[in-house]
């Protein structure tokens, strides 16, 4: 039921994190075995011609001598290079370098013998063979796009190798069976792509389900740091409460003969009040637990909002923490209405305008506004419905944006707000959310995060 | 009732309006003390140098200094160590306690507290004499410190 706008970005940088992991592992794994796998080819190499000290070691004149010498060690360099930043944890410039380490051989070689003594079967075989590492390079990326676009490259190499180059005369008979070797040779180029796409998409199915288990994880763990969290909290604002009507009933009992009629009353005014605390916090508890099943329906009827939200202010009067009446600036067109129930949605709007009160300094205004608009009835949809806003603004200290979708969560109060001493339950905006939802509307809030510049919230309905 | 004769005053700090004042009028009817308030911890820290209170009923989170900060400044400042003081809180873990205590309160009482459990604890923590706490004080600071190190005694032979 999470809609995608209360989709975390924790979340999404959850599924970030790991797909760069992935490709880093990848990285790490592929460009020093590359490294490795080269070093082993020169060190045979110079083994063999320390063995042979006949063998001609550059059979090329000039440049071409320096070029074809020069490659492997620049290959090498390459790998090592595409090591150093897998190491680094730098995947891009990882792939790119054991790409470039790979591709510059065998374009190089392909020029240098090419242009050097025409083009023999046996060494440009030798050459495909590390066309298919690019092959395998393409894995590295995750883009089977790439891995396509390689085997094409490698496909086209093959045409122009087996079509140019001249056999030794021992194999001279290759000339005439080319209609049969190339579509072999081709062919097998796509087996080992098709084999390495699939693969690479089970390998990522799996990797991906991975990160879904994990992101379901981190959301569990997170509710249940939130309970712990809501319990100590509830603890809290449940303790203070208790002893005010334990202790004033107590007082009352122990010094009945010596109290005054007036003395008496006071008492059992602040023992009622601190009841009626416990019982809202206990109310709204079950709210939410309540919500949290299915979605209520509201029997809806057409709301006029102007003497709704004029008679919420009036009974709210002095629970406004600290804030006069007077500060609370309405501005509703007259019948302006709303399709909504008028429990639920006189529910919102006393918590929506309590919460402006309590997190913004007494003598600040609050405003409560409300008008027409047209709203996609999709994100980013051409279809356009008439919903009716209605926004409560304050001018307190503001959310931090990245905090801001969270609120609707239940349980979730701003660090700032847990570590103060202003009462609240982390459950009004996630009970607020629910309620809209049920009834068809919306709820968000934007802010700046900078103290003064306050907190809009938001809320949707449609238009009676 | 500055006229009649009382127990001692009692300096209670709580931003919770219902709350301090049942503390205030619990400690004035049934322990018979006089009772001054603050309803912060800067201002609380004020009233224990304004009104030199015999003990200071506290609570932990309040605005400005919270409880903990306001215990640890007067345990600070030789004018108001020996004061006694009892933490009234809805913190109730373990550590919470641990803290409190540490800070130099004699007392930690977690709410809900009962009227005559609270007026009980107060009279507790008044009993441990002014005297008394003045010289256990005044011997940690003038505790001698040992110039060096005792050697351990060398381990027997196995």
């Amino acid at each position: 039921m999470a809609s995608p706008a209360y989709i975390t970005q924790a979340e999404q940088q959850i599924y970030r994190e790991y797909e760069l992991r992935r490709r880093l592992r990848l990285a790490q794994i592929i460009a020093p075995g590359f490294f490795v796998a080269l070093l082993a080819i020169i060190v045979s190499n110079l083994v063999y011609s320390l063995v042979h000290p006949s063998i001609n070691r550059s059979p090329f004149p000039g440049i071409a001598g320096i070029l074809a010498q020069a490659v492997i060690p620049i290959s090498l360099l390459f790998y090592g290079l595409g090591t150093y930043f897998a190491w680094r944890r730098r995947v891009n410039l990882a792939v790119a370098c054991t790409l470039l380490g790979t591709i510059g051989p065998v374009v190089i070689g392909f020029a240098v013998y090419a242009a050097a003594q025409g083009l023999d079967v046996f060494l440009a075989v030798g050459l495909l063979s590390t066309v298919n590492l690019i092959i395998l390079i393409g894995v590295m990326t995750a883009n089977p796009w790439i891995l396509i676009v390689a085997t094409l490259g490698g496909n086209g190499y093959a045409l122009a190798v087996l079509n140019l180059a001249t056999p030794p005369p021992a194999l001279a008979y290759i000339a005439t069976e080319r209609p049969l070797f190339i579509p072999m040779v081709l062919a097998i180029q796509w087996v080992c792509t098709t084999l390495l796409l699939a693969t690479g998409r089970t390998y990522l199915r799996t990797l991906r389900e991975l990160g879904e288990t994990r992101v379901a994880y981190e959301r569990a763990r997170k509710l249940d740091e939130l309970k712990d969290q809501f319990i100590t909290n509830v603890n809290h604002e449940l303790r203070t409460p208790a002893m005010a009507m334990q202790g004033y009933l107590e007082l009352l009992q122990l010094t009945e003969a010596e109290l005054s009629p007036e003395e008496r009353k006071a008492f059992l005014d602040r023992a009622t009040r601190a009841s009626n605390g416990m019982v809202d916090l206990l109310t709204s508890i079950l709210e939410a637990r309540k919500l949290d099943g299915e979605r209520p329906s509201f029997s809806v009827a057409p709301v006029q909002l102007a003497p709704l939200c004029a008679d919420i202010i009036a009974i709210l009067g002095t629970q406004l923490a600290g804030h006069q009446p007077e500060e609370i600036q309405l501005a509703v067109p007259p019948h302006l209405a709303v399709l909504a129930e008028v429990t639920p949605l006189r529910q919102i709007l006393v918590n929506l305008i309590t919460n402006a009160c309590k997190y913004s300094p007494p003598g600040k205004q609050v405003m409560v506004t409300a008008r027409a608009v047209e709203v996609p009835t999709q994100a980013g949809g051409r279809k356009l419905r008439q919903m009716v806003e209605i926004a409560i603004r304050d001018y307190g200290l503001g959310i931090p944006p990245d905090e801001a979708p969270l609120l609707f969560h239940r349980f979730v109060r701003l660090q700032r707000d847990l570590a103060s001493t202003i009462p609240g339950n982390g459950l009004g905006l996630y009970i607020s959310r629910r309620l809209c939802e049920a009834m068809h509307g919306t709820i968000d809030c934007a802010s700046s995060g900078i103290p003064g510049e306050g907190t809009t919230f938001t809320v949707r309905l449609p238009i009676a | 009732m500055p006229d009649l004769p009382t127990n001692g005053t009692i300096l209670v700090v709580d931003d919770n309006e219902d709350l301090r004042i049942l503390v205030a009028e619990t400690l004035k009817r049934l322990g018979k003390y006089h009772v001054v308030m603050a309803d912060n911890g800067i201002d609380g820290l004020q009233a224990f140098y304004d009104h030199r209170p015999d003990c200071g009923v506290i609570d932990i989170k309040m605005p400005g200094l919270d409880g903990v900060q306001l215990a640890r400044a007067l345990r600070g400042d030789p004018e108001t160590a020996a004061t006694p003081l009892v933490i009234l809180t809805a913190l109730v873990q373990d550590r919470d306690r641990f803290i409190g205590l540490a800070a130099g309160a004699d007392q930690y009482l977690v709410k809900p507290v009962r009227p005559l459990d609270l007026v009980a604890a107060v009279r507790q923590a008044l009993a441990v004499s002014m005297v008394e706490r003045d010289q256990a004080l005044r011997a940690l600071i003038d505790a001698p410190i040992p110039d060096e190190v005792t050697p351990l005694p060398p381990n027997p032979p196995a």
